[in-house]
C-alpha cells in the first residue's frame, strides 16, 4: 500500500503532463477514471456476454469497416464547422481513418480495462485541443452507429433475437464510449475556461492592487521631490507635506493588511463564542470622531454563536470602519445583535449617505470601491469569511437615510463557551 | 525650483486631496497658477469661471472618471488640453483616452520631471497657437 504522499505524488503526475508543444494538458487519476467507467458499465448493465457477443461481432463487421469509416470522415470533411479542424490536409484525414480503425477494433474487442479507459478519455481531452465541438462527436457517432447496425442487419445468417441482442451491446458500447469522450470533453472545457477566469481575476486585481498602492506612493515620491527642491520652504509646508508622507504609508500599509487579511480568511476554525463580549472588544478598539454617536443593543440573555472568532472581528472592523465613512459630519452608529432560535442576527446600521440602488448589487465584488482610497476588498472579504463561517450577509440600503448590514451566524448551544 | 517665465494656469482634479496638493505645491513652485478640485462636478464650475490652459485629471475617481471629466471639459472649453494622471490603465481605459480628447497620459506615482516637460510643452504650443501671424 503506497504511503499517502508517494500516492499523492502520483495523482499530481498523472494530472499533469507537457505536451510536446509545451502546453499543459489534465489527466485524472486512471484508477479513478476506471472506477467511473465500470459505474456507467454498472450503470447500463453491462455484462461479460456482452463482452463477449461484441467480441464475436467484429469478424463480421470488419469486411464493413473501411467503407464505413471512409463515411464517416467523408461527412466531417463535408461539414464546414467539422472540416475547419481538418488543417493537415488528405495526409491527416488518412492518419485519423487508421485513429478511427484501431479505435472500432478497441471497441469490439477491449479488453475494457484501465488503459482502455484513458486511451478513450484522451480522444474527449485532444478534441477540445482541436476546438472539435462535442455535438459533431455525438452525431458522427450515431452515424457510425447506423452504419454498424445496418451491416448487422443485412447479415442473414443470425435470428432477429441475436440480431436485437447484438444491436443492443453495440449500442450500449458506444454509449459507454461516448460517455467517456463527453466527460474528457467537458471536464478539459471547465478547465481551460477557468483558466481563462483565473487571468482575468488575476488581472482584475493586478488592477486593483496597483491603483491602491501607486496612489499612496505618489503622494509620497511627490511630498519627497517637493521637501528636496523646494528653496526655503516655510516650517509648516516642511511639516504638512512629511505629515502627508505619513499618512499615505498607513494607507499602503493598510492596503498590504487587507490583502494578507484576505488571503487569511481561507482557513477558518469555527468554535462557540459569546458575541456581545466579543463586540465590546471591537468597540473598544475602535477609532472614530466624537461626531458620530455609537450605541450598542444586546438582549440581557446574551446568546452564543459558533464561527472563527478572528474573522468574525475582521469582518466587524470592516463594517464598522465602513459606517463611520459614510458619515463624514457625524450621526449614529448602532450595533445590535438578535437571537433566534437557530441563529443570532448582528446588525451594524449608520445614518450616513447611503448607497445607490445601482451599486447595491456590486459593492461586495472584490476591488469594487467608490471610495478614493478604498481597495474594494473589504466587503467582498466580510461576505466571503461569513459564508465560510456558514452564516449569512444581507445588506439594506436608503439613500441619505443610512445603511444596515445584517449578518447571521449559527447559534452555539448556551453555556458551551470556553469563555 | 526656479520660477516659471510663462505664467499658465492649470487645474489639478483628484479625488485624493493629498495627491491635489502636492502637485499643486509643486507647480506653484514653478510659478503656474494653480487651482485643485476633488471631483467632477467641482472641476467643472471652475471651468465655467476661468479660463485654465491645462487640466491635470485622475482617472479613477467616484462619480465621473477623468476621460468623461475630460470630455465634458472639452464640450465647455475645447482650449483646455486635457492629461489623465493614472495609477493603472487598463486597456479599456486606454481605448477610450485614445477616442478622447486627451493630450497626454501619465503614470503614477508621477515623474514630477516628466510632467513638468509636458507642461511647458503644453504651454508653449498653447502660445504658438494664439500668437498673431506676423506681417512683414
Amino acid at each position: 500500500m503506497s504511503s499517502p504522499t508517494s500516492k499523492s505524488t502520483t495523482s499530481w503526475l498523472n494530472q499533469m503532463a507537457d505536451t510536446p508543444t509545451g502546453e499543459t494538458t489534465f489527466l485524472p487519476d486512471p484508477a479513478d477514471l476506471f472506477q467511473k467507467y465500470q459505474e456507467l458499465q454498472s450503470y447500463v448493465g453491462w455484462t461479460e456476454t456482452d463482452a463477449e457477443r461484441a467480441k464475436a461481432l467484429l469478424p463480421d463487421l470488419r469486411g464493413h469497416i473501411p467503407s464505413l469509416i471512409d463515411d464517416f470522415y467523408e461527412e466531417i470533411t463535408r461539414h464546414p464547422d467539422t472540416n475547419r479542424v481538418m488543417t493537415g490536409g488528405q495526409i491527416q484525414v488518412e492518419r485519423l481513418k487508421a485513429t478511427l480503425r484501431r479505435w472500432l477494433e478497441d471497441l469490439f474487442i477491449g479488453p475494457y480495462d484501465e488503459q482502455f479507459v484513458v486511451r478513450r478519455w484522451t480522444i474527449g481531452r485532444r478534441h477540445v485541443e482541436i476546438g472539435l465541438d462535442q455535438v459533431y462527436t455525438n452525431v458522427a457517432l450515431s452515424r457510425l452507429r447506423s452504419g454498424l447496425c445496418r451491416c448487422l442487419c443485412e447479415q442473414t445468417k443470425c435470428s432477429a433475437q441475436e440480431l436485437a441482442a447484438a444491436c443492443h451491446t453495440l449500442s450500449v458500447l458506444i454509449d459507454l464510449d461516448l460517455a467517456l469522450i463527453e466527460d474528457a470533453y467537458q471536464t478539459e472545457y471547465v478547465r481551460r475556461v477557468q483558466s481563462i477566469e483565473r487571468l482575468a481575476v488575476m488581472g482584475q486585481m493586478a488592477g486593483g492592487i496597483a491603483h491602491e498602492v501607486r496612489n499612496p506612493l505618489n503622494v509620497i515620491k511627490t511630498s519627497a521631490y517637493f521637501l528636496r527642491n523646494a528653496q526655503n520652504p516655510p516650517p509648516e509646508k516642511v511639516q504638512e507635506h512629511l505629515e502627508r508622507i505619513e499618512r499615505q504609508v498607513r494607507i499602503a500599509n493598510d492596503v498590504i493588511s487587507s490583502l494578507s487579511n484576505f488571503a487569511r480568511s481561507n482557513n477558518t476554525a469555527l468554535k462557540p463564542f459569546r458575541l456581545d463580549e466579543h463586540l465590546r472588544e471591537v468597540l473598544a478598539d475602535l477609532e472614530h470622531d466624537s461626531k458620530i454617536q455609537i450605541t450598542f443593543d444586546c438582549p440581557s440573555e446574551s446568546p452564543i454563536v459558533v464561527a472563527d472568532e478572528s474573522q468574525i472581528r475582521i469582518v466587524i472592523g470592516n463594517l464598522l470602519r465602513n459606517a463611520i465613512e459614510a458619515m463624514p459630519e457625524g450621526g449614529r452608529l448602532n450595533l445590535s445583535i438578535h437571537p433566534h432560535q437557530d441563529w443570532v442576527e448582528m446588525v451594524v446600521s449608520d445614518t450616513g449617505k447611503g448607497i445607490p440602488f445601482e451599486h447595491l448589487t456590486r459593492i461586495m465584488e472584490p476591488f469594487f470601491s467608490t471610495k478614493s482610497d478604498g481597495i474594494g476588498l473589504g466587503l467582498s472579504m466580510a461576505k466571503a469569511i461569513v459564508e465560510k463561517n456558514e452564516g449569512a450577509i444581507l445588506v439594506e440600503s436608503v439613500p441619505d437615510q443610512g445603511t444596515s448590514f445584517k449578518i447571521r451566524l449559527r447559534r452555539g448551544p448556551n453555556g458551551t463557551s470556553s469563555i | 525650483m526656479v520660477e516659471n517665465q510663462c505664467v499658465a494656469t492649470i487645474l489639478i482634479v483628484d479625488d485624493n486631496v493629498d495627491s491635489c496638493r502636492n502637485l499643486a505645491d509643486i507647480l506653484s513652485a514653478y510659478g503656474y497658477d494653480v487651482d485643485i478640485a476633488t471631483s467632477g462636478t467641482d472641476a467643472l464650475n471652475l471651468v465655467r469661471r476661468r479660463d485654465y490652459l491645462i487640466a491635470l485629471l485622475d482617472l479613477k475617481m467616484p462619480e465621473m472618471d477623468g476621460i468623461t471629466l475630460s470630455e465634458e471639459i472639452h464640450r465647455e472649453c475645447p482650449a483646455i488640453i486635457a492629461m489623465i494622471v493614472t495609477a493603472f490603465l487598463s486597456e479599456e481605459a486606454e481605448e477610450r483616452a485614445k477616442n478622447a480628447h486627451i493630450d497626454q497620459v501619465i503614470a503614477k506615482p508621477v515623474d514630477v520631471p516628466r510632467l513638468l516637460s509636458c507642461v511647458r510643452e503644453a504651454a508653449s504650443q498653447r502660445v504658438k497657437h494664439s500668437s498673431p501671424t506676423s506681417v512683414s
